[in-house]
């Protein structure tokens, strides 16, 4: 019985692929709206602006006055060691997506850095090692390895991702120990506690800059998007610039061009 | 997950400021061998001079600063580059008096939106990390905004050498390219609007007069 899906899983699964088929937006005819279509990256814009809509209602009436609670009553360096705290027990996860990419030394980093703040830093509270900070994800694997992105997907709650990313978030919990010691102890909540924390700080440091973007930007849902695609393919190649082959845009104004704009985003290698 | 929000809004801010202290910075870590990137190094060098004499006027009001800020932005940034950019190939089908009024309007639009995070800035030192020629007129100058508490942030200046002067024409804040956010916001109000270049122009139109 535990292993059948249960029937509320089944009705979300249908309500999933119903919700798919009427978010899908047709390809346009015109060659411009259909170049921007295309690089966009986005068939399901429809449903994912109805869900970025969605979990901005969440963010106002739940998150944003959590954060703003958070960062009102615990001081800074209480906000550090939360921080910390999380940050050292995604640790796991990131060694082994090293070792995935082939990063021996920054494998090794991350393994120091993971013992040292366990210990002296007192299970992570503390960030006493003197070593870079390195993020990897099975995302970002899957990238290294050449998946391509997928279509770009807003999740109710957690936000901004793509079929390749959600494939990762998936698979990086499978190797969380975490989630073994979550479940061994029968503390399922504990994951989600932890995945509010995150949210909850990450939001808190992000307080002026969202309201920054909220006031200046037209289109939110655009500007999201086009930040989250970028800092993916940042995190890709770990910081390194574009390849200077396609750095830039071409100019419309210039009419030697070969008469389209060319954003050319480098691809995983 | 939201990280990259704050370094991109905060990133502009921070940045434009924390130029100030590429002047007194040493850039023995640049290796620049052609005369387009010295030419761009220094170009840099003397607009965060500029920055700083920005700063150190003592607290005007809001109108004086951006007009102060306007300026500045100007004469360093290569604005009407941008703007066409932002519209991407809608830019094309704009009519001259379209793309007259455009170019108006969105170098308010920028000028607005940046004073107001430049003012921001707090104290943080910036590094240059390499210079890369990229083009015989094109330079690449990455710099890290260096933060004591956490971890830098990078910030890659993309300059064009001319004959008489030197022009900014993009930044990249971790990875964030001003252009590229600018054109997929506008180039998609266009196509959603049912590419209709009035849509956008009709917004920034708005927000020149204070909606």
């Amino acid at each position: 019985m535990a292993n059948r899906p249960t029937r509320g899983w089944r009705i979300v699964g249908l309500a999933l692929v119903a919700a798919i088929m009427l978010g899908c937006a047709s390809i346009p005819d015109d060659p411009v709206e259909r170049e921007i279509f295309l690089e966009t990256n986005d068939p399901l814009e429809p449903m994912n602006r109805a869900v970025f809509a969605f979990n901005l209602q969440v963010d106002k009436y739940a998150l944003e006055p959590l954060a703003k609670g958070y960062r009102a009553v615990i001081p800074e360096f209480g906000r550090d060691m939360v921080r910390n705290f999380f940050h050292n027990l995604k640790s796991p996860v990131i060694f082994v997506n090293h070792l995935l990419q082939w990063q021996p030394q920054r494998a090794y980093e991350t393994a120091v850095r993971f013992v040292a703040n366990s210990t002296v830093g007192i299970g992570g509270l503390f960030d006493v090692a003197p070593i870079e900070v390195h993020e990897e994800d099975l995302g970002q694997t899957l990238a290294m390895w050449g998946v391509e992105e997928g279509a770009y997907l807003v999740l109710p709650f957690l936000g901004p991702t793509n079929f390749r990313d959600l494939t990762g978030m998936v698979g990086d919990r499978l190797f969380d120990p975490f989630s073994y010691l979550a479940n061994a102890n029968q503390a399922q909540n504990a994951f989600y506690g932890r995945t509010l924390g995150e949210g909850v700080d990450d939001r808190s440091r992000n307080i002026e800059a969202f309201n920054d973007l909220e006031r200046n930007s037209f289109d939110l849902y655009s500007t999201f998007r086009s930040l989250y695609r970028q800092q993916r393919e940042f995190a890709v190649r770990n910081g390194a610039p574009a390849p200077f082959d396609g750095f830039g845009l071409d100019d419309p104004g210039d009419d030697g061009g070969e008469g389209r704009l060319r954003i050319v985003i480098p691809g995983p290698r | 997950m939201s990280q990259y929000i704050s370094h991109f809004v905060g990133g502009f801010g921070t940045t434009l400021l924390a130029v100030v202290m590429l002047a007194g910075a040493g850039t023995t870590a640049a290796r620049a061998d052609a005369a387009a990137a010295e030419t761009a190094l220094a170009f840099v060098r003397v607009l965060t001079v500029e920055a700083l004499g920005l700063l150190g006027e003592n607290d005007p009001d809001d109108a004086e600063f951006e007009e102060q800020f306007r300026t500045f932005i100007m004469k360093g940034f290569d604005v009407p580059f941008v703007g066409r950019v932002a519209m991407g190939t809608y830019w094309r089908r704009a009519t001259p008096e379209q793309q007259a009024e455009y170019q108006v309007l969105f170098s308010d639009y920028i000028v607005q939106t940046y004073a107001e995070r430049f003012r921001l800035f707090s104290g943080e030192t910036l590094e240059i990390t390499e210079v890369i020629e990229w083009d015989e007129d094109e330079t690449i100058i990455r710099t890290e905004i260096v933060r004591p508490n956490d971890p830098n942030i990078s910030v890659d200046w993309h300059v064009r050498t001319g004959p008489e002067s030197s022009l900014i024409l993009d930044i990249i804040i971790e990875g964030l390219r001003l252009t590229r956010t600018l054109n997929e916001e506008f180039s998609n109000i266009i196509r959603v609007g049912g590419g209709d270049i009035e849509v956008l122009l009709q917004l920034l139109r708005d927000r020149a007069s204070g909606g």
